[in-house]
């Protein structure tokens, strides 16, 4: 029994018993892999979604091209099974409008775009997600149930997905 | 805020390679809070004091732990966006917690509770943005004068949410192609008012690299790399 927090960039992997969560997520996107069946999980904490060609290497869930691959690997290495790898993920807000007058697309929806095609590319089937809006998230994943609490600023639990 | 510990300040060969552009940053920040104090002062028709800016560079992930007491802490952040030509970006966030916006708008509306920030109404809302909005804008224009720069605010944004949840983006935007690790500048100011409240504002600012080299440009000449 113990509670993990993925700070950013950050993968904390959980087994049955476990708590995972990821505070305060504004254009960051909590993603959860995880086996339903075995109860294991990974929950990583996405900063960003891709390297650019100046970055040097981050931590392994800091890019939302890596972090599912890496995620999966930690389920495994605990004992999932990669067949039975589903996910869920909460995240990718735009909490500043004026941020994208420009021509870019704001961060967290380049995030949500990031994961959702990476996870694709992996053949992981995306269970449930809250993404977007402009609000932020604390998100606790119960690796037990597998469900995933959102919590709002004023600390009420808006969803459960 | 206390200053942050110790393990959390950039290390020496960071400054090393930094300090050219450090020292300028901390120079701007410098000029435009205290510009910023000033319209304050006027704004609250109080005296007003002002401590010296405190100025550290931090990597993007620590930022909402420095400025307030963890991540989830409800905070509000005003923010403006600034541009020159050819992709050269500033951008300004200020930060206020609770505390401090409870001090502001009983100076400038009585009789208002303001304990839940989550609760404010249009009107306290409207008048945190316009307060930060002008601190902002006197921080750049003061930069421009000082720099000799035209950097054009567009209107200004507010948030009050989760310190974490805004910080992210806000310090992201435009500035991944940073290279390595992505860093930020901090500038920390108490202000006290003359009946001895505190109202604590923490600016950032936010150059990207195009603006970055630029105001290098302005400030040191075109060759400032050969000469340091």
């Amino acid at each position: 029994m113990a509670l993990y927090t993925a700070k950013i960039g950050e993968i904390v992997v959980g087994k049955k018993g476990d708590q995972l969560q990821a505070l305060a997520l504004g254009s960051c996107i909590g993603l959860v892999v995880y086996d339903p069946k075995l109860k294991v999980a990974a929950l990583a904490h996405i900063l960003l979604p891709e390297k650019s060609k100046f970055s040097k290497p981050g931590p392994p869930g800091k890019y939302g091209t890596e972090a599912t691959g890496e995620s999966i690997k930690n389920v495994i290495s605990r004992g999932g099974l990669r067949d039975n790898l589903v996910a869920k993920l909460a995240g990718g807000a735009k909490m500043f409008e004026s941020l994208t007058s420009g021509t870019n697309m704001d961060i967290g929806s380049r995030n949500i775009a990031s994961v959702t095609k990476s996870l694709g590319e992996h053949g992981i089937k995306i269970l449930a997600r809250d993404v977007g809006d402009n609000q932020g998230r604390t998100i606790i994943f119960d690796v037990d149930s597998c469900l995933l609490k959102i919590k709002q600023a004023n600390g009420t639990i808006f969803k459960t997905i | 805020m206390s200053n942050p510990p110790n393990d959390l300040i950039p290390d020496d060969d960071f400054y090393a390679a930094f300090n050219p552009k450090f020292e300028a940053l901390q120079e701007l920040s410098n000029i435009g809070v205290g510009h910023a104090a000033t319209a304050l002062s006027q704004l609250l028709n109080r005296k007003v004091d002002m401590s010296i800016p405190r100025v550290n560079i931090v990597p993007i992930e620590q930022a909402s732990t420095i400025l307030a007491s963890h991540e989830e802490e409800i905070t509000v952040g005003v923010f403006v966006r600034t541009m020159e030509e050819s992709g050269s970006q500033l951008n300004l966030l200020m930060i206020m917690d609770t505390e401090s916006t409870h001090t502001l708008l009983g100076i400038l509306r009585r009789n208002e509770d303001t304990t839940n920030l989550l609760d404010l109404d249009e009107i306290s809302k409207s008048i945190l943005k316009e307060t930060g909005n002008i601190l902002l804008l006197h921080t750049i224009t003061a930069i421009n004068s000082f720099t000799e720069s035209h950097w054009f605010p567009n209107s200004p944004d507010i948030v009050i949410d989760m310190i974490g949840s805004m910080t992210d983006e806000v310090l992201l935007n435009d500035h991944e192609d940073n290279e390595g690790e992505i860093k930020v500048l901090l500038v920390e100011c108490d202000v006290f008012t003359d009946d001895g409240k505190k109202v604590k504002g923490n600016i950032l600012l936010l150059p990207n690299k195009v603006a970055m080299d630029t105001l290098m440009n302005r400030l040191y000449g075109e060759n400032w790399q050969e000469t340091m």
